[in-house]
């Protein structure tokens, strides 16, 4: 499921004005959309788009802010998430397997972001696989496969920072006037348009999280001592601030900043998470509030610790 | 008695030939329609292949393969992947 508040906010930030927001729309589907539902999708995380708007937000996203890695790779990706929520697909482990054997394969081979994205479709795919040994209480297959999409997750996170630490600073040079640093920013798009961000890096450590947690059955997965001592020796709520700083309309990484200093029973963690959630969106508020493909805070037991602190 | 004996050989000819016909359909109502016949045809394959022991061990582990998918449905509060 796409994030569409986010990406709303994240075209908006760029300094967009609601009627040259509506032009854009208009570029890529002429008849346009009604402005009252933009807006309401910019206010309210809980609301849910038809396909069709989202397919229009996504392409315009897309265009400004395109994937850094390349296309053939993301082709992949989109194959894989199609075959895998197509559930009544009768060859589907079979392929799976395939797609598995070609990218042991091939993610030895071309440019340093092409093997940074294969790693984490591999990745992916192993961590997929998680919930259903899980359930089957095949431990020794569980165990294989978040070993194995740990490692590559963490194979993948290497080689985006090896390539961020390429890149050049996006930073222009200082006491400049206006318009130099108007032409810099316009010359460094149109030639790096595809920097790692600090957003893409958190991705790739949310999933190694979500390594971690998926491979546990949902009872006592927030008192296993293995995932605290990930998040004790992780940068995750670090990376997670500082992706805060820069983008302070992801209500999902405030939401689960909340959620894992609740975990960790960090009381100043717990007040500066919550309070990013309501600087994201104020209906936060409201501990009873379900935002799209969340449940509320007030509903979900690994936030009472948290809840408690606020109240106090 | 001449014609009476042409005329009682002919009445018992033709209650002959009704009794016949009658034979015939009550033998057409009781007769399997053409629908039936696959459907027998395929019980009888279906018994057949329900009694053909495992004759090859590429059998045995195929059919044990298939018995080992368990229908799975993932618990809700899973972390989902991000891409």
């Amino acid at each position: 499921m796409s994030n569409l508040y986010s990406k709303i906010h994240r075209l908006k930030a760029q300094g967009w004005t609601w009627d040259y927001f509506l032009q854009q729309i208009d570029l890529i589907y002429p008849a346009g959309i009604d402005e009252k539902t933009l807006y309401a999708l910019y206010r309210q995380p809980h609301r849910k788009a038809n396909s069709h708007i989202s397919k229009i937000i996504m392409t315009l996203h897309e265009q400004c802010f395109p994937s850094p890695f390349p296309t053939d790779t993301q082709a992949l990706l989109a194959i894989y998430n199609r075959l895998i929520a197509c559930k009544q697909h009768s060859g589907l482990r079979q392929d799976i397997d395939d797609f598995l054997l070609f990218l042991e394969h091939d993610l030895h081979f071309g440019s340093r972001l092409r093997r940074a994205r294969l790693n984490w479709l591999k990745a992916d795919i192993h961590l997929d696989q998680l919930p259903i040994h899980r359930n089957n209480g095949q431990s020794a297959e569980l165990e294989n496969h978040q070993q194995l999409a740990l490692h590559h997750y963490q194979d993948c996170y290497s080689l985006l920072i090896e390539q961020r630490s390429l890149e050049p600073s996006s930073q222009p040079p200082q006491q400049l006037s206006h318009q130099f640093v108007q032409q810099f920013v316009q010359q460094f798009v149109q030639q790096q348009p595809c920097l790692i961000d600090q957003f893409t890096l958190y991705k790739v450590q949310q999933n190694m999280l979500a390594c971690h947690l998926n491979g546990l059955h949902a009872n006592h997965r927030y008192q296993h001592p293995k995932l605290l001592d990930y998040l004790e020796n992780s940068d995750f709520i670090n990376a997670s601030k500082s992706v805060l700083r820069t983008e302070p309309y992801q209500w999902i990484i405030a939401r689960n900043g909340l959620r894992f200093s609740s975990i960790m029973k960090n009381s100043a963690d717990c007040a500066l998470f919550f309070q990013a959630l309501v600087t994201a969106n104020k209906a936060f508020l409201d501990l009873d509030y379900a935002p799209l493909g969340a449940p509320a805070i007030s509903n979900s037991t690994e936030f009472s610790w948290a809840i408690q602190q606020l109240a106090e | 008695m001449k014609y009476f004996i042409i005329l009682l050989s002919s009445l018992l000819l033709l209650s002959g030939c009704s009794a016949y016909q009658e034979s015939e359909k009550s033998q057409r109502k009781t007769a399997p329609t053409a629908a039936e016949i696959p459907q027998q045809s395929v019980d009888i394959l279906q018994d057949q292949s329900h009694q053909e022991p495992l004759s090859s061990p590429a059998k045995i582990n195929r059919r044990q393969h298939k018995e080992s998918i368990i229908l799975i449905t993932t618990e809700e509060d899973d972390m989902p992947r991000l891409d």
